[in-house]
């Protein structure tokens, strides 16, 4: 007899086409996630894109890897329960703004604290997308949209200066317009163990009107060379910086910590959870405590 | 049998009492039945357990006593109404009273003059002992086995003082309400288990290969986190506390779809936040078990008490249409091996499973045989390769005739997640595999797991995955267990936990000469239809009865079958049904 199972000779990573509007801020992310994950040298079977729901979350649908696209807003408790599942693989997020920090917040708080090893790419567009044009958590006061008629009134939500309020040990702001910059800070985050967030402009061509692709190129100030990212205070300070004058992106704070493997018994001594199960031995054990 | 009542206020140790108690009562051959009437608070108010005792198997509770151990006021000024003409009440000498069977004991001084005012029920658990002429000796080795050894000295002098105060015209009266019986069969009860609901829920999981489970605290769930929680070094599981409902069971299919085996557990209230993950548990098909441990709603309710209110909510659970199972819990006993099952079921069907138990099974303790880890299904994630790319069209598996494997190649590009099968059982590949690449998609999605807006695909879908119900009511659907006698022209019909109240209700009934069948339901989604079918066909009378107040599992029975109840016996007043009721009201209905 003879059976002979091929492993998949699939080795690079490949992009697919995708249903983004011609344009769109999404597709130089996706190049330059595709590009790193090559530069990387990971094995696409090892990695997995996980999403919520909305244009920037479609992401793991154009790139070959294993993808679970799960509820919105609610991929970042998914996505760390993987990681926590099987540590062989490497997973990242993409995600947008609304997913990540309107119907999400609660577990992108969460994340943070739990600090486990997973890269979360928020596509920052400051507006819905996939619902056609209604006021992101991060969009700006006084932002028209069909719903804000009056404009937004809502204070603007900072992702990184939460984050790094929160606790988190890697936090990046980028500008899908700079892939130079982005792949560099996204090789790092992937590299990074533990939770790692990059907030990342990108133009929505269809539905924000006023922060353009332009409107960001003039913002943008990328971090000096000599910029000391594991200087919380400075930290702090530059993910206040949100203005006219400039927007700094880069790694702006990046420290180790603690990760949720490292303080967890199981995952530190006995090898991939989904590895081991209890033996009959272990739960007449069990069982015995109970007569 | 004998029934006691332990009442006191939260904090005063009721439970360690209790647990003392049956620890001692089972090691001289006793077999012992709990449950527990709570307040929702910490501290204060009045809780109290009654705790059936006898020599024989116990399956439900009793609300007619014979003995009352009072740590508290309220333990007499409210039940002394329930005690039986024979029975005798155990008390602290501050406590007042004049009726005269109550046996006052300085239990509070005691204590306190050995150290530890904490002790002072122990000092009544030394006179139950006497009471019921148990030997004196074994106190410190049982005591042990569920006492920290730094206060089990106190409470071992504490119980001696206790057992020495009784006197020997006591110990007569008090026979008289502990009728000696003799064991029908005899068996070891040692060797049997003494456990609540969730205990064993969480036992038979972790025995089916438990990995990972996450859930948000809620009650009278908790406790099955709790357990696991004590026991995850051990049996090298991660558990893990979500920040919210929605998380716990998001966290759980996460972890599914990445290869572990995975649960999460909550009770009514959150179970409706985890409606959304359970339908995409379902339109993914990755394997989930959510137990739902059923408490009084709507929404906050009667947090410490029992309630069938989520059946309903259970079977309709999430937008759209998909395959589930819902499973309900009968007993103590049945919730291992159901926790076992219904993560065998979630595996082999990739789909949402939830599992039903209620406040009276997760706080209420009994005494069961020894689980038969043989009789447990391993559940390993995933299929093998071999199994999940063999798929090809037209492709023979197995041996040729000339009994040489056929020479195949199974290559990756012909690895469909969502592949259209005949079972509807699509080939499930853990991420991280060498062959192929995983994908799960809330959006419809065609065989390789691509969004897709065809309607083809999402017909050809729709039903792959309604086929796999198809299999599930082929292959493993299990029918409802009956008691008495099955042609009968009264037949009752329950769900869950009623099981143990209506076995002893069917020998109330036979001790009364009246023949009545009852069908319990533990399958309760889809439902079995077959034995329900031709008992209805003998029946006069047709009477549901649960735990709730609309009858859900009623309607249900006349959704599925067009078969309609003739009467009901409800209660949702947050206390359990108790044998003597059920007897009682359909007495009233058919006579």
């Amino acid at each position: 007899m003879s059976l002979t199972i091929q492993t998949s000779p699939q080795t690079d990573f490949i992009s697919y086409n995708t249903a983004w509007c011609p344009g769109c801020g999404n597709f130089a992310i996706q190049a330059a996630l595709k590009d790193v994950l090559n530069e990387l040298e990971l094995d696409p079977h090892k990695v997995l894109l996980a999403a919520g729901i909305g244009q920037a979350a479609k992401t793991p649908q154009y790139i070959s890897a294993n993808r679970f696209c799960g509820l919105h807003g609610r991929s970042l408790a998914s996505a760390s329960a993987a990681k926590i599942a099987n540590d062989d693989l490497t997973v990242i997020i993409n995600t947008g703004d609304g997913d990540s920090f309107g119907e999400g917040g609660n577990h992108f708080m969460a994340a943070v604290r739990r600090n486990v090893n997973f890269t979360h790419i928020a596509h920052d567009n400051q507006v819905y997308g996939l619902t056609k044009g209604q006021a992101s958590p991060t969009a700006l006061r006084g932002f028209v949209t069909s719903v804000q008629t009056a404009g937004v009134h809502n204070t603007p939500f900072n992702p990184v200066l939460n984050a790094l309020t929160l606790g988190a040990g890697f936090v990046a702001r980028a500008f899908s317009g700079d892939a130079a910059q982005f792949k560099e800070i996204l090789k790092a985050a992937i590299q990074y163990d533990g939770y790692a967030l990059i907030d990342i402009f990108q133009p929505c061509v269809s539905f924000n009107k006023v922060n353009t692709f332009q409107w960001y190129k003039d913002r943008v100030r990328p971090l000096p060379a000599d910029y000391d990212p594991t200087d919380w205070e400075l930290a702090l300070k530059t993910a206040s910086t949100f203005s006219d004058d400039g927007i700094p992106t880069g790694i702006i704070y990046n420290v180790p910590l603690p990760t949720y493997k490292s303080q967890n018994r199981v995952l530190n001594e006995m090898g991939t959870l989904t590895s081991h199960q209890a033996d009959d031995e272990t739960l007449e054990g069990l069982l015995k405590s109970f007569t | 049998m004998f029934n006691l009542l332990i009442g006191g206020a939260a904090g005063q140790g009721i439970e360690t009492t209790g647990q003392v108690f049956e620890k001692y009562l089972k090691h001289n051959g006793f077999n012992i039945f709990s449950t527990k009437d709570l307040m929702s608070r910490v501290r204060g108010g009045h809780n109290f357990t009654y705790m059936r005792i006898s020599r024989n198997p116990v399956y439900t509770h009793d609300f007619q006593v014979d003995g009352i151990l009072a740590l508290n006021q309220d333990s007499i000024d409210l039940h002394m109404n329930e005690l039986r003409e024979e029975g005798f009440v155990l008390a602290d000498e501050s406590l007042k009273s004049d009726d005269p069977r109550v046996i006052f004991l300085p239990m509070n001084q005691i204590a306190k003059e050995l150290g530890n005012v904490k002790a002072a029920s122990s000092v009544a658990v030394g006179a139950l002992i006497r009471l019921f002429d148990l030997p004196r000796e074994k106190m410190e080795e049982i005591f042990s086995l569920s006492m920290k050894a730094k206060i089990l000295d106190v409470n071992v002098k504490s119980a001696e003082r206790g057992y020495d105060l009784i006197t020997d015209e006591q110990v007569r009266r008090a026979a008289r309400a502990i009728q000696k019986e003799e064991a029908s069969d005899p068996v070891d009860y040692r060797e049997w288990l003494t456990l609540n609901g969730n205990q064993a829920i969480a036992l038979g999981a972790l025995a089916a290969g438990l990995q990972f489970y996450s859930a948000y605290p809620m009650s009278p769930s908790t406790s099955i986190m709790e357990y696991l929680a004590q026991v995850m070094d051990q049996t090298g599981i991660v558990v893990e506390q979500a920040e919210d409902e929605l998380a716990g069971i998001n966290m759980a299919v996460g972890a599914s779809y990445a290869g572990a085996v995975a649960m999460t557990g909550t009770s009514g209230g959150g179970f409706q936040l985890k409606l959304e993950a359970i339908a995409m548990a379902g339109m993914q098909e990755i394997p989930v078990v959510i137990a739902d441990a059923m408490r009084p709603g709507p929404v906050t309710g009667f947090p410490t008490r029992t309630e069938q209110g989520d059946l309903n909510m259970a079977i309709f659970a999430g937008n759209g249409e998909y395959p589930k199972a819902v499973l309900a819990v009968k007993s103590h006993e049945d919730a291992f091996y159901q926790a076992a099952r219904a993560l065998y079921l979630a595996e082999k069907y990739q789909m949402p499973v939830i599992l039903l138990t209620d406040q009276y099974l997760a706080d209420g303790t009994a005494t069961v045989p020894h689980y038969d880890l043989s009789k447990v299904k391993k559940v390993k994630p995933g299929q093998s390769p071999e199994e999940a790319l063999a798929y090809k069209e037209g492709e023979v598996r197995g041996d040729t005739p000339s009994g040489e494997m056929k020479e195949k190649q199974l290559a990756a590009s012909e690895y469909k997640r969502y592949r259209v099968t005949e079972n509807g059982i699509s080939p499930r590949l853990i991420p991280g595999n060498p062959y192929a690449f995983v994908s799960a998609d809330t959006d419809e999605h065609d065989e390789y797991g691509f969004i897709s807006e065809s309607a083809e695909v999402r017909v050809e879908q729709t039903d792959k995955r309604k086929r796999k119900m198809e299999t599930f009511v082929a292959e493993d659907l299990r029918e409802p267990d009956q008691y008495g006698k099955s042609d009968a022209e009264t037949l009752l019909v329950c769900w869950g936990s009623l099981d143990g109240t209506v076995r002893e209700a069917v020998t109330k009934f036979t001790e009364q000469g009246t023949d009545v069948n009852v069908l319990v339901f533990g399958d309760m989604w889809p439902l079995p239809t077959g034995k329900l079918t031709e008992a209805a066909k003998h029946a006069k009378h047709i009477i549901n009865v649960e735990q709730n107040s609309d009858g859900q599992l009623g309607a249900l029975i006349r959704r599925e079958t067009g078969i309609n109840m003739t009467a009901n016996v409800l209660k949702y007043d947050g206390r359990a049904l108790s044998s003597a009721e059920v007897t009682d009201r359909v007495m009233e209905i058919i006579k």
